[in-house]
């Protein structure tokens, strides 16, 4: 017989449970399996309000699962004579495949919230909108129940909250200003950085120096891009909004060039086939003498892609030097000067 | 004063656009979302002043904590009568503050509890360590761990909500039969059960 109390249902999931009057939230934690459930419990007489709105990770979700799934579809079909790489493509293809079906299959995403005095819980397990849509009707009308009314018009709600004046001046407040962050600051000093080096890469023949830029480059790309997200919230100065969108760009371009190169690079350096990718494939030492070429090529050696990797780090050198003095004194930290409390007046003297 | 936030930013959104299933666009983060507005929202929220001291006159019942004050709610759990300032209010229980401290410690009454550890997944996983083939040599530890957690808690309360015994039992069979194996595999060796028999 099933312990527990009877007076749960299931709203969805395992985390998600009807009470008699309260929403049961279960959250789990553990390795692989859950080792220990931590309650939180919602009163429906309590709650304010529910909000729900559709994320974008069911594009961005789709995109990378495409960008993934191409590469293996390439190595599948360029490998198609030997078993074993057939096989680890194929298998590797076929779950990419099914992963990108399931989730294409499953619909859009969203982000749902519930909302008391107290606190605004997001309810983790509502990630999907068919799956959510009905929960959250169902958690509306158990909530009307208990608060025991039809939910408040606008203009109810409007007078509660001051005047409908004072509640439309709200839709046009602005960002707040850039306070400054030291994960942009640093970004861009890297960019500049790393742009130089990058620039300097084909005049050196060096494989530990070829490692070192390339490293500060994927350093310098994902920090300008994880900035981006994280200080998009604030009223960005436009040579900063400038600077980390072309870092973000910069990380496409990049993942092009590098790509290209490293195809160029496993043609330029087999001796035995010209099929792309063969010099990865074959051995080890093959896959070395890719690496070593491209430590080593001249800008000449790699023709138009020395081009576009010289671009590449031109555009972090512009994008970095763009957006330093707006990092370095980021506009929300201006304030006025402080007016000094007027001098007492000197007692005087007392004979 | 009624104060919905955005879903995705928590910046505070106008009250005069949200009705049921409509759309607001968030000033903050400028991203469209549905607000389902409650009644609960036009309640004033904020925290209230401590009730003033009211002592009972003749013939009410006194709080049981501060004699001073007269009593107004009965403790759910212990049967005291208390007086506001000693309430707290758990669904739809009133409590007083001490048993609704202890209850929360303790942990005993089921409607209370904050967390609880799920015995019988822990006696699963500690019987499938030794199946991750790195730490197989662990089944001598970790088997009879298994079979000891899974009687031992065999009684203990699971989840808060509805879930079978089967994962226990699993983990009791696993870790039975790896001491079933491990027993075997010694006596083997010792009486010579895997020696072939054309060896002299």
């Amino acid at each position: 017989m099933k312990k527990g109390l009877t007076d749960y249902q299931k709203l969805l999931g395992h985390s998600l449970w009807e009470g008699p009057d309260h929403l049961l939230y279960i959250q789990r934690s553990g390795f692989l399996l859950t080792f220990k459930e931590t309650y939180k419990r919602i009163d429906y007489a309590k709650v304010q309000c529910i909000s729900y709105g559709r994320t974008r990770s069911y594009l961005w979700s789709s995109v990378w699962l495409v960008l993934l799934l191409l590469p293996l579809l390439w190595g599948l079909l360029a490998n198609l004579e030997t078993p074993v790489a057939t096989g680890i493509f194929g298998g590797l293809t076929g779950l990419v495949l099914i992963l990108l079906i399931v989730h294409l299959a499953r619909g859009p995403t969203c982000l749902c919230k519930i909302q008391t005095a107290v606190q605004v819980l997001r309810l983790k397990p509502l990630k999907r909108v068919r799956a959510a849509m009905p929960v959250v009707a169902r958690l509306t009308q158990l909530c009307l129940q208990h608060q025991g009314g039809q939910a408040p018009s606008a203009e109810a709600l409007a007078a509660a909250q001051g005047n409908v004046a004072a509640a439309a001046s709200l839709v046009g407040a602005p960002k707040p200003a850039f306070p400054g962050s030291r994960m942009v600051t640093i970004a861009m000093v890297l960019l500049v950085v790393g742009g130089f080096m990058s620039m300097a890469d084909p005049f050196i023949d060096h494989f530990v120096y070829f490692f070192v830029t390339g490293l500060v480059g994927i350093i310098s790309s994902l920090l300008g891009v994880t900035a981006l997200a994280r200080n998009l919230r604030y009223q960005l100065p436009s040579s900063l909004k400038i600077s980390l969108g072309g870092a973000a760009a910069n990380v496409l371009l990049s993942f092009v060039t590098g790509y290209a190169l490293l195809i160029m690079a496993s043609i330029k350096s087999s001796t035995t086939s010209l099929q792309p990718g063969a010099a990865f494939n074959a051995s080890m030492g093959a896959s070395f003498n890719a690496w070593t070429w491209m430590s080593s090529a001249t800008l000449a050696d790699m023709g138009w892609i020395g081009w576009l990797w010289m671009l590449n780090g031109g555009l972090a050198v512009v994008c970095g030097f763009l957006g330093l003095p707006a990092a370095l004194n980021p506009p929300g930290t201006k304030v006025s000067a402080a007016t000094p409390p007027p001098l007492a007046p000197t007692p005087p003297d007392v004979p | 004063m009624a104060v919905a936030r955005c879903v995705f930013c928590n910046h505070v959104l106008p009250a005069a656009q949200m009705a049921v299933g409509s759309e607001v666009v968030c000033a903050g983060c400028h991203k469209p979302s549905a607000v389902i507005a409650l009644p609960a929202l036009l309640v004033d929220g904020r925290p209230k002043p401590p009730p003033l001291i009211e002592p009972p006159s003749e013939g009410e019942a006194a709080c049981f904590y501060s004699p001073n004050r007269k009593a107004t709610h009965e403790c759910s759990h212990c049967g005291v009568l208390i007086s506001d300032v000693w309430a707290a209010q758990w669904g739809s229980k009133s409590v007083c503050l001490k048993c609704l401290e202890h209850l929360r410690e303790k942990g005993k009454d089921v409607g209370f509890q904050g967390s609880r550890l799920l015995w019988d997944n822990i006696t699963l996983a500690t019987a499938l360590v030794p199946f991750t083939l790195v730490l197989y040599w662990a089944a001598f530890i970790t088997a009879p761990a298994s079979v000891f957690l899974g009687f031992w808690h065999w009684n203990s309360p699971r989840s808060l909500v509805p879930r079978s015994r089967l994962r226990l039992i699993v983990g009791l069979l696993l870790g039975l039969s790896q001491i079933t194996a491990a027993v075997l595999l010694v006596c083997g060796l010792w009486f010579g059960w895997f020696t072939n028999g054309t060896a002299s």
